[in-house]
């Protein structure tokens, strides 16, 4: 069901953790180094730069693989019938075919050329699905929709890829507006913001519970990301700007100057706390998606309010909120100097400020690793800001 | 299974040291510095808009003045503390205590600049020598980046130097506000962008902030790169500008490679790529097109591509060198 080992992908999180360990002291060098060798892990994931290029430069073969096979096969544009649908379903299969070999015989995990294998695997799919759906004279969204969620889902178990979970979601929120538009008629832009808090709750409390299971580890960041999504949409459903210009859109809703739309008030209360609640919660309960989220909706909120309620003086009002935001930071770094309710201002001793300023002695460490064990033993690497002279060996 | 269980179990820690870590692990605090530091910039970027939107709107009204004096004193403020607060200079990275003192900095340099931009509309002190303008707030920039260690400033006053040259460097307005079909002004770009390198290079052997040496080289890169491709797609010395690039893109790579740096691996690689593979399909272009070149350039384009991948994949055994 995993493409990648899911106990290698355990080991991998197992060696970041022990960075962690590493980095507040609280194991040794010499154990960290004996971790680092135990446990083998995917031998090829790059840096994120590394990983971009290879992205780039695979879509080049595969896009010019595809102007080869069009040069050598179609005759002109005057193509014969079911020639994209065979063309979309055999370019398919060979990038997936690609895909798989690469993971089995090269090792590879999240190194660019599978990711780009991958997600024009799938465009061509959702061609194929597209391109069948013309040759019998359908154009019905939701046909397209649940006939293409099934292979997105598979193909996220299967790849736990974040861009991939995205896509699951989109589709499904599409699947969950088109049933409720063709079921409820006229009563549709009603229902709809309802049912869209409630399917975005149902997810988010289902994902929730997923996230934090052990044996779920190989989606976890998948999860997360999915749970990120379903909360901005919950707010979203209820947000009185997207409500509004959203019934204009799709619903035909036309306000008269001095009507509004039905429920205001609710939709108004609504976009004003829902931030403070996600922001509440985040901090309750340690959550940084919560958080984010939070903060995200509260920008959202505060130019939704911005927006129906404008005195005309954007400058007073750049002024003043920048004022506000200094201010509101100012206070939090002050209260949270010293640890409060378990939350600190204090920067995380973890890996990421670790290889921050360390990050040019692990990377010598790193390519030291095969050829002489002796002589990481004696490599030191925990000087804290000396390190700072490395600057830029992380990007 | 956690990790922490797996190492124990596998007899990598003893027991006391698995009880410490599982203690830790429990009692770890939640750290929302990035957060509350996002915050904080946001903030000090939305104040300075809306004080420079504050005088557009009210450039000839009475109230001005007014508004210029609270700027003038808020700026005034923020060096004052700065000043007191300061450190003493030193080459190497330099942490002050107050996470605010990066901050007052930064709004105090963003105001000066809203200040000279005001002052030059209103009296013209430098006529129309606009290069000048900008110049007085760059030397400040470069003064506070250094002496206060600002990475943030440094970008704004070498943005700053580019911006008295006549040159755009933002990466939205790099492409657009620059009119690279003029000659002088690829010429202006490449002079900048190796004085950069040069100074970059100079300062690393000389260790002098070491740490600012990685956005030195980052404007750098994309100047000299962005002029040399638009030199070789605009102009008509194309094997000139095609040997420019790729003498500027070997460079980067050569110190990409001894700071074992990725991005500056990526960058030149990319540039290089652009160029040579729009030098190919020139030549090509100047055959008769007909399917053959068609298939030709494709083959061209497979061929690199796994090239440049065989050469991504084989990076760690290169840099090991």
């Amino acid at each position: 069901m995993k493409a990648y080992n899911s106990n290698i992908l355990f080991n991998t999180s197992v060696k970041r953790k022990a960075e962690n360990w590493l980095a507040q002291k609280l194991i040794t060098e010499e154990q960290f180094i004996s971790i680092s060798n135990y446990y083998n892990t995917y031998s090829y994931t790059p840096n994120i730069f590394v990983r971009i290029g290879l992205f780039i430069f695979t879509c080049f073969i595969v896009l010019a693989s595809l102007g080869m096979y069009f040069l050598l096969f179609s005759s002109g544009f005057n193509t014969g019938s079911g020639f994209y649908e065979i063309t979309s379903l055999l370019y398919a299969i060979a990038c997936f075919t690609a895909l798989e070999l690469l993971i089995r015989k090269k090792q590879v995990y999240k190194a660019g050329s599978d990711d780009a294998l991958l997600y024009v695997g799938l465009i061509s799919i959702s061609l194929f699905i597209f391109s069948l759906m013309s040759s019998f004279e359908t154009d019905s969204p939701i046909v397209f929709f649940s006939s293409l969620l099934p292979i997105l889902f598979a193909a996220c178990v299967r790849y736990a890829d974040r861009l991939v979970t995205f896509a699951v979601t989109v589709c499904m929120y599409a699947i969950v507006f088109l049933i409720v538009q063709n079921l409820c008629g006229t009563f549709a832009k009603l229902i709809m913001p309802f049912a869209f808090m409630a399917f975005s709750a149902f997810l988010f409390f289902q994902l929730h519970y997923l996230h934090r299971k052990e044996r779920m580890h190989y989606w976890h960041s998948c999860l997360a990301l999915a749970k990120f999504v379903a909360l901005l949409i919950l707010y979203a459903s209820g947000n009185y700007y997207i409500i509004r210009e959203s019934g204009e859109e799709f619903f035909d809703l036309h306000l008269l100057p001095g009507q509004d739309i039905p429920l205001a008030v609710f939709f108004y209360v609504f976009t004003a706390v829902v931030p403070f609640i996600y922001v509440y919660l985040g901090l309750k309960n340690k959550d940084k998606i919560l958080l984010w989220a939070g903060l995200l909706v509260f920008a959202a909120g505060a130019i939704t309010f911005k927006y129906y309620f404008s005195m005309g003086h954007p400058e007073i009002t750049l002024t003043l909120g920048g004022a506000l935001l200094i201010l509101i930071a100012y206070f939090s770094i002050q209260y949270f100097k010293k640890p409060r309710h378990g939350i600190s201002f204090e920067e995380e001793q973890d890996a990421d400020s670790f290889l921050k300023t360390n990050a040019e002695a692990l990377i010598i460490m790193e390519g030291l690793k095969q050829e002489s064990p002796a002589i990481q033993n004696d490599f030191k690497f925990g000087g804290g800001q000396s390190g700072g002279a490395g600057s830029g060996g992380s990007f | 299974m956690t990790e922490l269980t797996k190492i124990f179990e596998d007899g990598h820690i003893d027991t006391g040291q698995y009880e410490r870590i599982r203690e830790s692990e429990s009692n770890r605090l939640f750290s929302i510095h990035w957060e509350l530091r996002t915050i904080l910039y946001l903030g000090v970027l939305l104040l300075s808009s809306g004080f420079g939107y504050l005088i557009y709107l009210n450039i000839d009204t009475i109230g001005h003045q007014a508004i210029l004096l609270g700027i003038a004193a808020v700026a005034a403020l923020c060096f004052y503390y700065v000043w007191n607060h300061k450190l003493p200079y030193q080459n190497q990275l330099i942490i002050h205590a107050s996470p605010f003192f990066d901050y007052i900095i930064l709004l105090g340099s963003l105001l000066f600049a809203l200040f000279i931009g005001y002052f030059q509309y209103q009296y013209e002190p430098f006529g129309s020598h606009y290069g000048f303008l900008v110049l007085i707030p760059t030397l400040l920039f470069f003064y506070c980046a250094y002496r206060f260690d600002h990475k943030g400033i440094l970008s704004m006053a070498i943005t700053g130097l580019a911006g008295s040259l006549g040159l755009s460097t933002s990466p939205r307005q790099i492409l657009e506000d620059n009119d690279f079909s003029d000659l002088s002004v690829v010429f202006t770009a490449l002079l900048l962008g190796l004085a950069l390198a040069a100074w970059a290079w100079y300062s690393d052997r000389r260790s002098i902030k070491k740490h600012f040496n990685f956005t030195f080289q980052n404007f750098s890169v994309n100047l000299l790169s962005i002029a040399a491709l638009s030199a070789l797609f605009g102009q008509d010395l194309k094997v000139i500008s095609l040997a420019v690039l790729l003498v500027i893109c070997l460079y980067f790579i050569r110190f990409a490679l001894q700071q074992r740096s990725y991005l500056f691996f990526l960058l030149p690689i990319l540039y290089g790529y652009i160029g040579f593979t729009y030098f190919v399909f020139y030549l090509l272009s100047m055959t008769d097109m007909n399917e053959a070149t068609f298939f030709v350039g494709l083959c061209y384009v497979i061929a690199s591509a796994i090239g440049v991948i065989l050469l991504f994949l084989n990076l760690k055994k290169i840099i090991k060198k």
